[in-house]
């Protein structure tokens, strides 16, 4: 079976210019590497990847922002603040916003989803060729089977006593860090985007998240009460902060994990109001269950 | 290459609308597992590879700009659960299925937020920058993805994949979890609605320009 012409190949002038912008867009830098930080796999740095590799990154690092430009006022408004995002300094704060609410992801630990069924990702049947996909191949990478020959291999005890896969939070002061790993800051300053808002925007951010990340860990510790005094430090150094959801959502937690009744009243209440106020925030799954926990005794 | 064949419990299936069962029960306790230094260099191996693929993806399969990097997060965090029991060779089909259904579910949680924001957001639409100050490729990517919005979504994920993304339909076909006739008909019909979308659009574009060039 062939397959026909690609449209790109055999199309007007505009679409053509559609089926460019799509091909060239693509995650921030920065994104990419809150990702990698939430998925503890931070310290390897984003480096050769995204940084390195994808012109498109860099140049679309604008793109993606201003391309966001409206939605961020959806973003803005979900959260409750009726800000409305005009001029470009605002995208840029918007693009940070999204980055931030990546690094502070409760992380592996705490999926948001539980995750799909098991029979659901569908296997494809023979097609190694998939790697013939474009994408922005970093560099030297490995093929992942010369990782890991054996994916069935190494059952894992269900019991946790070593540390859970998170990285370590890097301390504010990352901009130190070794050159293998650029500071976020770094995240190209596009042409575009005027620079003003990006690095304070970035130390803030970096700044909040230590603080969630305190909580976090706290949380993790099973300590929701330091947790808690965690979230109050945040919420008294940040009242504005970006990344309030991420800190309601993990009061919500700790409370019902602390679990007694005047705290799983609260969290009741909390999480209720967090739904209500985002209700298309990809963290109202797991405050649904969080929730769905309080109620039973 | 690496292992050949799927892993038993891997079984193809309807990817696109299959509803999440969100595995409560398994939250807590699975969530807490270390993960051991060869799982660790896969995943981020499987990571560096697709993270940008992914993300673009999801957000031409429709999940809000303001959502994919949570969307995007979200699939890799199934990843990093079943980076044991995922087959090496197939992770990006792997990756691939689990998007589709992640953005099929933030598309649903999407359509029920906006329904009651629809209001503000014309607002904000409206407070957005003026066309001069986008530039033209993030105009064409607006325009593309309003297109891709109009299509049904069997289509468009289909589109997506082998226009933009560049896969073969031979590929397409087992991430999707279709046969590959299944596929190369999607293809046929995404291209026709897509043109008859893209068509329209330009007539009312041009309609469009030419009462705001009477006003002014």
């Amino acid at each position: 079976m062939k397959d026909p012409q690609r449209l790109f190949d055999a199309t007007d002038s505009s679409t053509r210019a559609m089926l460019e912008a799509a091909r060239a867009d693509g995650p921030s830098p920065r994104t990419h590497r809150g990702a990698a930080i939430a998925l503890g796999l931070g310290s390897l740095g984003v480096a050769s990847g995204t940084v390195a590799s994808s012109a498109a990154a860099a140049t679309v690092g604008a793109g993606a922002a201003a391309a966001t430009a409206p939605v961020a006022g959806g973003a803005a408004l979900a959260a409750g603040t009726a800000v409305k995002w005009v001029g470009i300094a605002a995208l840029v704060g918007a693009a940070s916003w999204g980055a931030a609410e990546v690094a502070t992801r409760p992380t592996p630990t705490t999926p948001t989803h539980a995750a799909a069924p098991l029979n659901a990702p569908t296997v494809a049947t023979g097609s190694p060729r998939m790697a013939t996909t474009r994408l922005p191949s970093p560099a030297p990478d490995p093929a992942p089977t010369d990782v890991a020959p054996s994916p069935l291999a190494a059952p894992q005890p269900l019991a946790a006593p070593p540390p859970p896969p998170v990285a370590p939070r890097p301390p504010p002061s990352r901009r130190t860090a070794s050159a293998a790993t650029p500071p976020l800051d770094l995240a190209p300053p596009s042409p575009r985007a005027p620079a003003p808002a990006a690095p304070r925007a970035a130390s803030t951010l970096v700044a909040e998240t230590a603080k969630l990340e305190a909580a976090r860990a706290a949380l993790q510790t099973n300590d929701p009460t330091r947790a808690l005094t965690a979230l109050d430090d945040y919420g008294s150094a940040f009242p504005r902060g970006v990344l309030a959801p991420e800190a309601t959502v993990l009061r919500v937690e700790a409370l019902a994990r602390r679990g007694g009744a005047a705290d799983r009243a609260a969290a009741q209440r909390l999480g209720e109001a967090f739904l209500r106020e985002h209700p298309a925030s990809p963290l109202c799954e797991r405050v649904r269950i969080l929730v769905s926990q309080t109620s039973i005794p | 290459m690496g292992p050949v064949g799927a892993p038993e419990h891997m079984k193809p299936g309807v990817a696109a609308e299959m509803p999440f069962e969100p595995d409560v029960a398994g939250l807590l306790t699975q969530a807490e597992r270390p993960m051991d230094q060869g799982s660790r260099a896969d995943l981020r191996t499987m990571f560096e590879e697709n993270y940008a693929f992914i993300w673009r993806i999801l957000r031409r399969f429709g999940v809000a700009p303001q959502n994919v990097d949570d969307s995007a997060q979200q699939v890799f965090l199934v990843a990093a659960r079943k980076i044991d029991v995922v087959d090496r060779a197939k992770a990006r089909s792997f990756l691939l299925g689990t998007a589709l259904r992640v953005a099929a579910e933030a598309r649903r949680a999407g359509a029920r937020a906006r329904e009651e924001v629809r209001e503000d957001l014309d607002l904000v639409a409206s407070a957005a920058p003026n066309p001069e100050q986008l530039t033209e490729k993030k105009r064409a990517l607006e325009r593309f993805d309003a297109l891709l919005d109009e299509m049904p979504f069997e289509l468009r994920a289909v589109f997506v994949l082998y226009e933009v993304e560049g896969m073969s339909t031979h590929d397409i076909a087992p991430a999707l979890g279709l046969p590959r006739g299944t596929v190369a008909s999607r293809l046929r019909r995404a291209r026709e609605e897509f043109d008859g979308l893209a068509k329209r659009a330009k007539a009312r574009a041009a309609s469009g320009l030419h009462r705001e060039g009477r006003a002014s």
